[in-house]
């Protein structure tokens, strides 16, 4: 195990010391044919007691000079550019590789990645602490995740505690008007609690990917069925559907679409003004709500996200688009919210791939 | 009539016990594993509640403890896990009903009534309250031996009357019974009120007598 800057200069010196051997013959070809010629004659020429040659020796040995000057410089430059390249790539390839894992890390996918082996302090060390940070990640958001759905486990016993109580205390013959009052908020404040916690654990569920159990189901039927029952929600209000003749078939889980299709009714409902109307259509592969409201157009980034609640009038846990989005989401799905005509509109697409 | 009510949450059990005891039920309390096992292989009991997760054992083991034994027992499931698993796994092994927590008193109490019907292969198959009958098979109603024709909600609603006679239902019991998770949604419960007065108006032109009486807004009994 080396570090970096120990591999990166024994890595530099090896590269260096071959391309200056390999260079060697370039500069003995050199000297000897351009620094060293002039002198090469005038020592032949002492030697075999002949005049000395006619030359300008001042200038050839300025010229050999310069020219071995520049060939020196040209080489190590080319040398060192080439070698820098190529120590790097060689030397960073394991840094590319973690850097190209962790981008492709989740939390949601849950694991983690294992990375390539090598002998380098630094990335080894990288990875190590890399690995042990994603898997403290993952360890405290499964935890978390965990932790929603057993509070809200924990919390169904003293609700069903605190609602039996008042089932019994409604049964006082001698209750007073005001008694009876007092009753009945209490009974509406176990309903928002009971309302809150299952909508929590449902979002847990899905979270924690509880619904495995997928079915082929028709969208356009599934509607179709659960029309009788929303009717008695949406009394007052006109209700407009558009099913189509053909089936649409999607592999969702029962309960989640099911789900799906309650929350954004509710919605509708909830959010709808006095002689109202609510338009549901399937058609292209795609279920439709869309409603009449008091309210102007929403913020769509907002409008999903937990808690969010854009007026005070209405009731409601701000949860029911948080797990529309959620139940899409799970299964692959689009949901878009779109303000148009007077007209508060949510559009599923169940094809998988992105729409326009 | 006897029950057994295994639960460890002993207020829970305890307002359990006081709201049957009270509709001629003789109820038993089971606070652990241990004694639910013991009681179920000492008595026989015409209603067990079985909450699964009890302190030193699994409810389902108590329930498996019952089938093997070919006891007779009606069981009903009060879980606080509400997981579709729990729920298919103990109606696999033999429960009658699964009842999620929070739930309310009578809509316990008629599924136990419910189920204590059923398993009386003896008894008719008529409920009968005042001058009303309610044929189970065929679904008919008559006052004094006049049909009334209701709608399937309020067909509903009057059961859920008359399994918990002389008992104040709460509004937000009946609203849950009438659209089961749905009601979970509502924001408003009126619609109860709204079968409830057409029920009422059925009833009375058949010539039957009122015997819904209101309580104060928060709640409804049926008089006998």
């Amino acid at each position: 195990m080396k570090s970096l800057l120990h591999k990166s200069l024994t890595q530099f010196i090896v590269c260096a010391a071959v391309l200056l051997l390999l260079a060697t013959p370039l500069f003995y070809y050199l000297t000897k044919y351009f620094y060293a010629e002039d002198l090469i004659d005038i020592i032949e020429a002492v030697e075999a007691g002949n005049p000395l040659p006619a030359m300008d020796l001042e200038r050839d040995l300025l010229v050999g000079v310069v020219l071995q000057f520049v060939l020196i410089t040209g080489v190590l430059s080319i040398a060192l550019v080439l070698m820098m390249r190529l120590i790097s790539k060689r030397l960073w390839i394991p840094f590319d590789d973690t850097l190209r894992r962790i981008e492709r890390f989740s939390l949601e996918g849950g694991s983690i990645p294992r990375f390539m082996p090598n002998d380098t302090q630094e990335f080894t060390r990288l990875n190590a602490a890399l690995t042990q940070l994603m898997k403290k990640n993952l360890e405290s958001y499964r935890l978390q995740k965990e932790f929603t759905e057993n509070a809200s486990h924990e919390l169904q016993t003293p609700l069903a505690v605190f609602q039996s109580k008042l089932d019994l205390l409604l049964q006082q013959s001698d209750m007073t008007e005001e008694q009876a009052e007092i009753v009945q908020s209490l009974y509406e404040v176990t309903r928002r609690l009971s309302r809150l916690n299952k909508n929590l654990l449902l979002l847990a569920r899905i979270e924690n990917d509880q619904y495995k159990q997928m079915e082929e189901m028709d969208v356009a039927r599934t509607l179709k069925e659960m029309l009788p029952l929303l009717e008695k929600l949406t009394e007052g209000i006109t209700v407009h559907t558009d099913l189509g003749a053909l089936p649409v078939q999607v592999e969702a889980n029962r309960t989640l679409l099911e789900s799906l299709i309650n929350n954004l009714i509710i919605n509708a409902v909830r959010h709808n003004v006095k002689d109202g109307e609510i338009f549901i259509s399937v058609t292209d592969r795609r279920l439709t709500i869309a409603n009449t409201s008091a309210e102007v157009g929403l913020d769509e980034q907002l409008l999903f996200s937990r808690f969010y609640r854009p007026s005070e009038k209405v009731q409601g846990n701000g949860l029911g688009l948080a797990i529309a989005k959620a139940i899409c989401e799970y299964h692959g799905w689009h949901i878009h919210y779109i303000y148009k005509e007077g007209l508060h509109r949510f559009t599923v697409s169940f094809d998988k791939k992105e729409v326009g | 009539m006897k029950l057994l009510i295994i639960e460890d949450e002993r207020e829970l059990s305890g307002s359990i016990a006081a709201f049957l005891n009270s509709e001629n039920y003789l109820c038993e309390q089971a606070f652990t594993f241990g004694e639910a096992m013991e009681k179920v292989n000492l008595y026989d009991y015409d209603c067990i509640l079985l909450d699964l997760m009890l302190p030193g054992g699994n409810g389902l083991d108590v329930l498996r403890e019952i089938k093997r034994q070919n006891n007779p027992a009606g069981v009903i499931i009060v879980s606080a896990k509400d997981s579709l698993d729990d729920k298919v796994n103990g109606l696999k092994i033999g429960a009658d009903d699964y009842l999620a927590k929070p739930f309310h008193l009578p809509e316990l109490s008629m599924r136990i009534y419910a189920i204590i019907r059923r398993r009386q292969f003896s008894s008719s198959n008529t409920l009968s309250s005042n001058d009303i009958s309610v044929d189970l098979l065929s679904k008919e109603v008559h006052v004094k031996d006049r049909i009334v024709v209701l709608t399937r909600t309020e067909y509903e609603l009057l059961l859920f009357f008359i399994g918990n006679r002389n008992k104040v239902i709460s509004k937000s019991a009946l609203a849950e019974h009438l659209s089961g998770d749905m009601a979970d949604m509502l924001d408003n419960q009126d619609f109860v009120y709204a079968h409830i007065k057409n029920l009422k108006a059925k009833l009375a032109e058949a010539g039957a007598d009122d015997c819904i009486k209101n309580v104060y807004g928060t709640g409804y009994k049926w008089i006998e």
